[in-house]
């Protein structure tokens, strides 16, 4: 018998051998409570989305939007339209935003989640002399504490009910400037790093489990409590989101998302802003109606990290007044369960 | 040695490999099993503690290696039995306490209303009918849990240790 053959034939014995022994572990000295916390089970994609008791999770999403066209309503409009009523016209902007999430199960019910992010804003304008200008301001935006309560599931724990409540901290500037044609001038609502407001969002999600899905619907309603410092205070916001994620293997999976929002427009007005200039120092033209997808693809690596990519698309849109329309954002994400 | 049989070789050999990876999963879930049917036992408050030392367990395979870990533990100074049910006639006389491992949703479905009061059943957390059950393990993401179907146990006259009911995810009244 040649080498590679016995070398071929030993392993063949050997892995079969492994196959035929059992490791009979003896756990009867744990306690009915430790029997539970054990990591029995790999584990799939579809359980990082339930949360068990002492969890804790780190995550990391990245996301990158660009706004590239005036609009007005359901219509596109030109940037010689916008410089007939307004000294200057944004052409577009691009944000990139990374956001922090550090997430703790105190039972298998209840959650608690602290959430910030760093925005970088870049906004470029043309003038009705026909000069094009960039403005740009970057840094920590608003925060957020957020509990989210399991208030009803069902025996198999197929449909769960979870409560969302939260607090958005404003630790976001509401004074940040930049150059212009006119100076080094207060830049306008759409390029402020927070809202200067605190915030409560309530919301309520319905998930339902199935082996190989995810279905979840979630509608929230978030509203300023307070005035900022500079007097005015953002629109309320109701958003509605529908979610399906299937799992094409326990490592892999793929998701759909449809959302709706709503905002009211700015309350109140920022006195460092001349309304004249540029329809972003405008309050009446923020807010509207929007309605998108976005599709993903979610990987679970080995020791519980998971990383994701999300396409966002704008749907539809009915804008109050003049704004940039919102178009397309990415989306990265990593997670790590401890 | 031609190709055709070395490529078989490392096929099969690459098999078993997984195989027994795969089976190494299960080996770790059957030995929680064993361990939670010895801790459910502890926790029964059984009407005539004397007699109290069998665990039966229905299953379409052989699952005796898994069990060895409780078969001769001590529980009021006797030794627990495990015992292998094959016909209901086996399961409606032998044991304390019933296991259904899985596959065993028709057993399941058949005999849990004819066992005599005072069975504890115990179902797997596979069967689709677990609820039939008085306590049913429940998978929840990585970990086994159980549940608590504690009509079947007044049902069947089955008290359940408070600190039982209190570990459990979810008591069903």
């Amino acid at each position: 018998m040649n080498n590679k053959l016995k070398l071929l034939v030993s392993l063949f014995l050997i892995s079969c051998l492994m196959t035929r022994s059992v490791n009979a572990q003896d756990f009867t000295s744990l306690s009915i409570e430790d029997l539970g916390e054990l990591d029995v089970f790999s584990g799939s994609i579809l359980d990082t989305h339930i949360h068990q008791k002492d969890d804790l999770m780190i995550a990391l999403h990245h996301t990158y939007m660009q706004m590239n066209q005036m609009r007005s309503g359901t219509n596109t409009i030109s940037t010689p339209r916008v410089l007939s009523e307004y000294m200057v016209s944004p052409i577009d902007m691009k944000m990139s935003m990374t956001m922090l999430h550090l997430m703790y199960a105190y039972s298998d019910n209840l959650t608690m989640i602290f959430a910030t992010h760093y925005m970088d804003f870049s906004m470029q304008h043309k003038t009705r002399m026909g000069m094009q200008f960039t403005t740009n301001s970057k840094g920590m935006g608003d925060s957020e504490l957020v509990l989210n309560y399991l208030f009803k599931q069902d025996s198999d724990d197929e449909n769960r009910w979870i409560m969302h409540t939260a607090l958005i901290l404003p630790t976001g500037s509401i004074d940040e400037k930049d150059m212009t044609p006119m100076g080094h001038v207060q830049l306008p609502y759409a390029m402020q790093l927070g809202t200067g407001s605190y915030q409560v969002k309530l919301g309520v999600d319905y998930t339902q489990i199935k082996e190989r899905y995810i279905i979840s619907s979630q509608i929230f309603v978030q509203s300023p409590v307070n005035d900022n410092d500079a007097g005015y205070q953002i629109g309320e916001k109701i958003l509605a989101n529908l979610n399906y994620i299937y799992s094409l293997n326990d490592q892999l999976s793929l998701n759909f998302t449809l959302g709706y929002q709503w905002q009211n427009d700015i309350s109140g007005t920022d006195k460092r802003l001349n309304p004249m200039v540029v329809p972003t120092a405008v309050n009446n033209n923020y807010g509207g109606n929007t309605l998108d997808a976005e599709v993903g693809i979610s990987w679970l690596l080995p020791k519980k990290n998971k990383i994701g990519i999300h396409y966002q698309k704008v749907l539809w849109q009915n804008v109050h007044g003049m704004q940039l329309q919102h178009d397309w954002q990415v989306n990265l994400s990593w997670e790590l369960t401890l | 040695m031609n190709i055709k049989t070395m490529s078989l070789l490392i096929f099969v050999s690459v098999n078993c490999f997984f195989s027994a990876s795969l089976n190494a999963a299960d080996d770790k879930a059957f030995q929680v099993k064993a361990a939670y049917l010895f801790q459910f036992f502890r926790y029964t408050d059984w009407p005539d503690i004397a007699k109290a030392n069998t665990i039966g367990i229905v299953s379409e395979q052989n699952l005796n290696a898994y069990f060895v870990t409780i078969e001769g533990k001590l529980f009021n100074e006797q030794e627990i039995t495990i015992h292998a049910i094959t016909s209901m006639k086996d399961a409606l006389n032998c044991c304390n306490m019933v296991y259904f491992a899985p596959n065993t949703e028709e057993q399941l479905q058949q005999w849990s209303n004819k066992l005599p009061n005072g069975v504890v059943t115990v179902a797997d957390e596979s069967l689709l009918n677990g609820n039939l059950s008085m306590i049913q393990l429940n998978k929840k993401g990585t970990k086994l849990k159980f549940i608590v179907n504690a009509f079947n146990t007044k049902a069947k006259k089955v008290d359940l240790s408070s600190r039982l009911l209190r570990v459990a995810t979810m008591v069903n009244n």
